[in-house]
């Protein structure tokens, strides 16, 4: 895909896309650098609730309440399509995170065979 | 903790030259993480991946020295997951290089996809990169 510009969701295209899908790829600032792990989400408005997966994520929001999130399907090469989510994460509970979504870059690989 | 020099990659990841989804996140110059999703394959105990020399992901990748993997095996399913983080690096295309990679992707060769990702990588379009790995989780449930 030669240019990248034109892979990329409208908002409509990414808020129905993360309606979509339940799981997500999540990293941020952990006591020791970066980490990462899973976890199942909902839209909420304008943020996203995560229910992390395990209990070895351990953010530590005051040092960096920035965190990543990554949504991506792969039914196939040509079909791939994603969205990662830039946002502020607060602690909701033990291991629910509230991300208020503030940047998002996305790539519909459909779209490069759109006429 | 797993230790690399005496054990190969977690048995979640897929043998020698398999393809796993994954993410790859790094800490950005100043501060907040960033990722991307991708395909990588272990080999030689690392987990490799190629981009576009060009792509904005680059600079940010050559920034940071340390990078988080997050890989799964079906995207719907919150577990199980590995995470392997380590040193990220960006390894210049060789002849030799490509080949290997060609040859433990024969499925994608077939499909011409893999000949035109090695004729990218050839001609410097893409680069790999490579997560040598120094420590590792597995989250089952």
């Amino acid at each position: 895909v030669s240019d990248r510009r034109l892979l990329v969701m409208d908002d409509a295209e990414v808020r129905i896309f993360l309606g979509s899908q339940r799981v997500a790829c999540v990293a941020g600032q952990g006591p020791n650098g970066l980490t990462g792990g899973r976890a199942t989400y909902v839209v909420d408005g304008d943020a996203m609730l995560l229910e992390i997966i395990g209990n070895r994520l351990d953010f530590d929001l005051d040092r960096q309440a920035k965190v990543c999130i990554s949504v991506d399907t792969y039914p196939s090469h040509d079909e791939i399509k994603g969205v990662v989510v830039h946002g502020t994460a607060t602690w909701e509970g033990p291991r629910t995170l509230r991300v208020a979504i503030e940047r998002v870059v996305s790539f519909d690989f459909a779209k490069a065979a759109s006429p | 903790v797993t230790d690399w020099s005496r054990q190969s990659l977690s048995w979640r990841i897929p043998g020698e030259g398999a393809n796993t989804r994954g993410v790859l996140f790094v800490s950005t110059a100043n501060g907040p993480p960033t990722g991307w999703p991708f395909m990588l394959r272990q080999i030689d105990g690392a987990l490799w991946c190629t981009t576009y020399r060009s792509s904005a992901k680059m600079p940010q990748i050559r920034h940071a020295d340390r990078a988080v993997a997050v890989l799964f095996e079906h995207e719907n399913d919150p577990a199980p997951f590995s995470v392997v983080e380590g040193r990220v690096e960006v390894v210049e295309p060789t002849n030799e290089l490509v080949s290997r990679w060609i040859g433990l992707s024969a499925a994608a060769v077939v499909e011409g996809r893999g000949g035109r990702v090695a004729d990218r990588l050839l001609r410097g379009k893409r680069v790999f990169l490579r997560l040598v790995p120094d420590h590792n989780e597995e989250v089952v449930t």
